[in-house]
């Protein structure tokens, strides 16, 4: 204890050895932000960004820890730490925004798509964000900033951590819930009157209309088999899902999560959803199907008609653009 | 006309409900908010005990089971009101000054949160995955034939009990287009009800702060806009830590029957992860602790009641074992013979990624609250003990469930997001045990609320 009581003479070096510290680990964040995570780990073994942010928080917790118990003075150059406290409390909240920004625009986008326009890793700046705000509020509250004494003397030392880990709980959750409530208010906004059918399109897009059209193109106590559930029939091949949108039809798969057992009247005929290219192997049925009629709609302009053939070949079908349905003899 | 009909009725109930509880509830807001929850699982679970006594689902009858239960609530409130001497001792809110610049922003904020949420949910249908394949499904069948016999046909209908599905039927019967805005009135509960809870034990500004960071957490907003199981079972789970926790530091017997009928509700909603085996365990513990023994006797029934019901219509439908105690000893030898350094760190692995790690900040706000209060206070709070004893249970269920579940399914490290929604309502247990914690440093002086 006298020995750390010591040390209390040697705060002020100890302060710029902690903000030295700080900046130099912001430095190496922000390098991994601009190039990629795990550039500083290949290039120094032990090096983690927590790791080093981790250091960092000890280090400034254990200097509070110093001044609180053992009253240490502030340094001379006192005006220089305030304007620096200040420079951290400007930069922090840029960076906050920024990061706000990007996480924003990668929500709305794609993933990736931060990186692959501005290669910037959004990530990465958010530990930077977390570490400048820290050290905003470690210079604060060595500063005794009079918000931060609000607090109660016993959790004050520990408001510089506490703040950074709410920052980093509350500014990614505000901004993908801010994002959620966007998406789903913008197609309402712009189509207040919307029916039902449009509202499904806009969600499950062209699988809802093939739905729709099964369920003009067969009766209701129609049974109908579909593809066994694997790419590229992710939907086409759900019994549960199809069975919602075809009920009270039946629906039966050749991996029948039914106990339903009876012969199938129709067969859907599906292409791949997947964006593959259309061949006899992303085709549904595989194998050729005598046929009393098949309805088949065109995706691209949404024509549906009636052909009036006996057998259903894959390889006819192959070349053409439709989806259909079977009606088997 | 039936919708009016319906609306009425519904609020006639849920008032009757919050009567239940007089003397409790902090706020008309709170009591509407609890209500509404505790009326949806008595009312969905009533229809479904009448279903199984030979009342097919049908609009009129929908009106006649809510009317019996408005009606026979009605009469429980006017003899618990009148027979028994209701003491306000749970009324009371943290003394707080005005509310400030700040306060107000936060609070508009989550005005904006609740009504986008809401109004968002009556323009949406039912359009999402699992409640198009399963819950949404078995209303449509409900609908359409009045019984489960022909949703039972045709194949996946059991796993989850009936609660979203039951009370998805009722709003068709009524002629909603859509029940989404169920599940988004969950959250706005949720949110009403940890507010309230808080501002029992703290002042308005933290109490706001802590229910501002539980309700923008990000799967909570999404899942108001969903019709999953996932928000509901969360709010039920979160409510029933929470006013368990008020039972066991205000010792009010009615925390502990609010308690089970929420349990109840979550039990009703969600069946396959057991953590009601640790909540119920908890509140008995609790209710033994306090001599409370009508208590006991209440959250015990209710628990049975609905394993029982449920689980043995399951049974009487189903090829394989659906009950715990039929399966436990499966469940361990299955457990044992997963037991190895590599199988335990590949799943460890797995809950750190999809349930520790999105929530790793309120986790170590937590647990520093808590070391802050043992190190500086040389204490820590019973109820924050409770509520941390509930949150490592969960976990290591959660970890046990998963070895297990490696022996059954090959594709078990694939559900991950799976994982992560069905311990959504960890979150929120984290927030209010980091509130609670923080009770002791604020040299509280409480006032009596004036009503």
């Amino acid at each position: 204890m006298v020995y750390l009581q010591r040390l209390t003479k040697y705060f002020p070096a100890l302060l710029i050895t902690v903000l030295c510290l700080g900046l130099l680990v912001c430095f190496t964040l922000v390098i991994e932000t601009v190039t990629y995570p795990g550039f500083m780990s290949k290039r120094v073994p032990i090096y983690n960004n927590w790791l080093a942010i981790l250091i960092v928080i000890i280090f400034s917790q254990a200097i509070i820890f110093l001044k609180e118990t053992y009253g240490a003075m502030l340094p001379k150059w006192q005006t220089l730490l305030v304007t620096i406290s200040k420079l951290l409390l400007y930069l922090s909240l840029i960076l906050v925004l920024l990061t706000a920004v990007l996480y924003v625009l990668e929500d709305i986008n794609y993933p990736n798509f931060v990186f692959s326009t501005l290669h910037i890793h959004h990530k990465g700046l958010l530990l930077v964000s977390i570490l400048v705000t820290y050290l905003a509020f470690f210079t604060q509250y060595i500063l005794k900033n009079d918000f931060l004494s609000k607090f109660p003397a016993v959790i004050g030392q520990f408001i510089p951590v506490i703040g950074v880990l709410i920052l980093g709980y509350l500014l990614p959750n505000t901004i993908q819930s801010s994002t959620v409530l966007i998406n789903n208010t913008q197609f309402m906004i712009a189509n207040p009157t919307a029916t039902y059918e449009q509202k499904m399109e806009y969600s499950w897009g062209w699988f809802y209309t093939y739905m729709q059209f099964i369920v003009t193109s067969t009766p209701p106590d129609a049974i109908i088999a579909i593809p066994k559930q694997k790419a590229p029939w992710v939907n086409s091949g759900n019994a549960g899902l199809v069975r919602y949108f075809l009920y009270p039809r039946y629906v039966v798969d050749p991996l029948s999560i039914t106990t339903f057992e009876s012969t199938p009247t129709h067969a859907l005929i599906v292409r791949n959803e997947m964006g593959l290219e259309n061949t006899l192997e992303t085709l549904w049925p595989l194998v050729a199907t005598s046929s009393a009629n098949i309805h088949v709609i065109d995706p691209n302009t949404k024509e549906t008609k009636v052909l009036q053939i006996d057998e259903y070949k894959p390889e006819d079908f192959v070349a053409t653009p439709y989806w259909g349905v079977i009606t088997l003899k | 006309m039936i919708q009016i009909l319906f609306i009425s009725l519904f609020i006639a109930f849920i008032t009757s409900i919050g009567k239940l509880w007089n003397g409790v509830f902090v706020h008309w807001s709170e009591r509407i908010a609890a209500s509404y929850t505790v009326s949806i699982a008595i009312y969905t679970f009533t229809l479904f005990v009448a279903y199984l006594a030979g009342l097919p689902f049908s609009t009129l009858h929908s009106i006649l089971v809510l009317m019996a239960l408005w009606l026979i609530t009605e009469f429980l409130g006017w003899v618990i009101n009148k027979k028994i001497k209701i003491q306000e001792t749970s009324k009371s809110i943290i003394k707080s000054k005005n509310v400030s610049t700040w306060e107000r922003v936060l609070f508009g904020i989550l005005g904006i949160i609740g009504v986008v949420s809401v109004v968002t949910s009556f323009y949406w249908p039912v359009r999402d995955w699992d409640s198009l394949v399963l819950y949404d499904f078995r209303a449509k069948v409900f609908l359409h034939t009045g019984g489960m016999e022909d949703g039972i046909a045709r194949g996946y209908f059991f796993g989850y009990p009936l609660l979203t599905s039951i009370i998805h039927t009722v709003a068709y019967q009524a002629g909603f287009s859509t029940p989404t805005f169920l599940h988004s009135f969950y959250y706005v509960s949720l949110i009403t009800c940890v507010f309230w809870g808080l501002r029992r034990v703290l002042p308005q500004s933290w109490a706001l702060f802590i229910t501002f960071c539980i309700a923008i957490y990000s799967p909570l907003v999404s899942h108001s806009m969903m019709t999953y199981t996932n928000l509901a079972y969360t709010t039920y789970i979160v409510l029933t830590v929470l006013y368990s926790g008020l039972w066991l530091k205000l010792r009010d017997f009615r925390f502990g029957t609010l308690s089970g009928l929420l349990l109840f509700g979550s039990m009703w909603t969600r069946s396959n992860e057991p953590f009601w085996l640790i909540s119920i365990i908890l509140m008995l513990f609790v209710a033994v602790r306090f001599r409370q023994w009508f208590v006991a006797l209440f959250q015990f029934l209710l628990v049975y009641m609905v394993r029982a019901l449920w689980v043995g219509f399951e049974q009487d439908h189903l090829t394989y074992q659906r009950s715990i105690t039929s399966l436990l000893p499966n469940y361990i030898q299955s457990l044992l013979s997963v037991l190895n350094p590599q199988m335990l760190i590949q799943v460890i692995e797995y809950i750190w990624r999809y349930v520790i790690y999105p929530t790793w900040f309120s986790f170590l706000l937590a647990v520093m609250a808590m070391s802050i209060s043992w190190w500086k206070m040389k204490k820590i709070e019973e109820v924050v003990l409770f509520q941390s004893i509930f949150v490592v249970l969960v976990i290591g269920i959660t970890v046990a469930g998963t070895l297990i579940l490696t022996t059954t399914d090959l594709k078990w490290d694939q559900i991950g997001d799976s994982a992560q929604r069905m311990t959504m309502f960890l979150n929120p247990i984290l927030w209010i045990i980091l509130g609670f914690s923080i009770t002791p440093f604020l040299n509280l002086d409480k006032k009596k609320h004036a009503k």
